[in-house]
């Protein structure tokens, strides 16, 4: 993938990607769900139904996830209940990281942190093709 | 003024940091000779008293050794290329190396036992990192000033010496000792009159708690306020002795400040590395009509103000910071803007407002001990007033301008840097109304946050970064 398709298009996280940030969001409560259960059944399911309400809202903000990369700048936008924009120029990128894990290399899909000076930003779970253009487009800026 | 070294390019020989860079080890070190001797001190144990101060003799002097070892092998050292190493060889060796193109500014403090000493205190703050990143160096007094010279040199400076600050200073400290002295009168007031009525008032009316807030409270309280202004007057203190032979210079690539008559301070900025200026409208800079202006450059924030300029004398300004635009001199639009601004001083200021109210008639002892946070929060209110209709984002000449309220100060700011990131944040009320806080992140994780500003002005700014840098390329 070029960059310039890569400018044409937004970058998006597919179904897949959004299974395994679930899976990630889901795994904490599996492994504290038989302490709280040992505690008594209905702390456990209330439990069990808080932590799912929150693997909801994780896969909710999945769906709204997208990142636009522009001339200058990558911008990316999450978030319907309380959306956030952040954008970083992209000269003022000092380093791109990608991390496959087992699920996401099955998924085919990549994580991307990408460093600046004064933040950080991550794109989870994103197309692996799509990152490593991006990563790659990024990684010119590079000083 | 200093002038260049006078060997550029000859590396120094391996030095050793001055023996006061063990005092940073041994203050942390305090607690442990203190806890266990104010132990024995409240039990009135002296045979134990004895042993603790034996035991902190026998710690002390060892923890001395582990600050000769720490003295003996460490060392720094520039190279012929002007880059700084720092070097640790025991057990293991490690080599930090600093490059001077990397640095975004340095400070070189001269505290008064410092200067007893001969000893300098050397901050570097590379480039683009936060503030833990920061190297602190205690050097002698010539190895610190050859260093600062080596790393940023003042070539061909021009001087300027602004007298408005010290005469800011002057005119705050006494502002702040009359306030002091009129409130020393008022716990004088309240500890000698007031409480046996209070008390006797309390007793019959509200029980005991209420009786031990009236005999102590009021006096309490006034005399805590006392101590607190007389606090924020040492304070003011010492910005004054700080601002006494204060100068500031800038050449082709710099821009710095010094001064201060007991402890001495130098600043040296990178003009490249800027992120940003801020000239900081107080209520006192609004009566004495002088304007400070700070200047942050990565994560140098220097508690002092780069130089202080007086209305109609723009003319240094211009001189010093060329590219800076003032915010323009406009009301925000408030069109359904958030209250958010009137919450963190209205809702003290409304309690304190009720208590004040509620103690005319309970209470009277505390009525005027309570006006006192009434009206300070008033005053904060005030300045959240200020805030509701005045902070905004905007651009000006091609620079982003921006004005954001903190307490009763108003930052009008100008940013300098093009490595700026943006963060937009919206609530869905906020959404609603098509309003966001933005946050601008400067390198060495500054962020300055401009509060509830029309959704379209902040695609105003992604715009222009996205596009108008562009065309300046």
């Amino acid at each position: 993938m070029t960059e310039r398709e890569l400018r044409r298009t937004a970058v998006i996280i597919p179904p897949k990607g959004r299974a395994v940030l679930c899976v990630w969001a889901a795994v904490p409560g599996l492994l504290a769900a038989p302490f709280v259960f040992w505690q008594g059944i209905l702390p456990g399911l209330v439990f069990a139904a808080l932590w799912g309400v929150l693997v909801f809202l994780a896969r909710c903000r999945a769906c709204s996830f997208a990142a636009v990369l522009g001339a200058r700048t990558l911008t990316v936008y999450s978030g319907i209940v309380l959306p956030v924009r952040q954008v970083f120029p992209r000269r003022a990128v000092t380093g791109v990281q990608q991390l496959r894990t087992p699920l996401l290399r099955l998924a085919g899909a990549s994580v991307l942190i990408i460093s600046a000076p004064g933040s950080r930003m991550f794109l989870p779970a994103v197309p692996a093709t799509q990152a490593g253009a991006l990563a790659h487009a990024l990684a010119e800026e590079l000083p | 003024m200093t002038t260049p070294n006078p060997r550029p390019g000859f590396p120094t020989e391996e030095k050793h940091f001055h023996p006061f860079a063990a005092l940073r080890f041994l203050r942390k070190t305090l607690a442990v000779y203190l806890i266990p001797l104010v132990n024995v001190l409240f039990e009135r144990n002296w045979p134990a008293f004895w042993t603790a101060l034996r035991q902190d003799a026998i710690l002390f002097a060892l923890l001395c050794g582990v600050s000769w070892v720490i003295l003996r092998f460490s060392s720094w050292q520039l190279d012929e290329a002007g880059v700084l190493h720092l070097r640790w060889k025991l057990l293991f060796k490690l080599d930090t190396t600093v490059r001077r193109e990397a640095l975004a500014a340095l400070t070189l403090e001269r505290p008064a036992l410092f200067r007893l000493g001969g000893a300098t205190k050397i901050t570097l703050y590379p480039t683009g990192q936060p503030r833990k990143h920061v190297i602190t160096l205690c050097l002698r007094r010539a190895d610190a000033r050859e260093l600062a010279d080596r790393l940023l040199p003042i070539e061909t400076p021009t001087l300027h010496t602004p007298a408005g600050s010290e005469r800011a200073a002057l005119v705050l400290l006494g502002a702040n000792g009359i306030s002091t002295l009129a409130l020393v009168a008022l716990a004088i007031r309240q500890t000698r009159q007031l409480p046996l009525d209070a008390e006797t008032l309390a007793f019959a009316q509200l029980g005991h708690l209420a009786a031990f807030a009236a005999r102590w409270l009021p006096a309490g309280a006034a005399w805590l306020l006392t101590l607190a202004t007389a606090l924020f007057g040492a304070s003011l203190a010492r910005s004054f002795a700080q601002t006494v032979h204060y100068e500031v210079w800038h050449t082709a690539t710099q821009i710095g400040s010094r001064g201060g008559w007991i402890d001495r301070f130098e600043c040296r900025v990178r003009s490249a590395q800027i992120s940003y200026a801020d000239v900081r409208v107080s209520p006192a800079a609004r009566v004495l009509k002088r304007w400070p202006v700070f200047v942050t450059a990565g994560c140098c924030t220097p508690e002092l103000p780069l130089f202080v300029y007086r209305s109609g004398g723009e003319v240094l300004f211009r001189e010093l910071l060329p590219e800076f635009q003032m915010p323009p001199d406009v009301r925000a639009d408030t069109t359904q803007r958030s209250l958010i601004f009137f919450a963190p001083a209205g809702i003290p200021f409304a309690l304190c407002a009720l208590l004040s109210l509620v103690s005319v008639t309970v209470l009277p002892a505390m009525t005027v001990t309570l006006l006192v946070p009434t009206v300070f929060f008033f005053v904060m209110l005030c300045g959240a007033v200020m805030g509701y209709t005045r902070e905004g984002i905007w651009l000006r000449e091609g620079k982003v301008t921006l004005r954001r309220q903190e307490g009763v100060y108003l930052h009008c700011i100008c940013v300098f840097h093009p490595d700026l990131c943006l963060m937009g944040v919206q609530s869905p009320w906020a959404a609603n109304v098509r309003r966001t806080n933005l946050a601008l992140i400067f390198p060495g994780q500054v962020r300055l946050k401009v509060r509830s500003i029309p959704l379209a002005e902040a695609d105003t700014i992604i715009h222009f970064l996205e596009f108008e840098k562009e065309g300046e390329q």
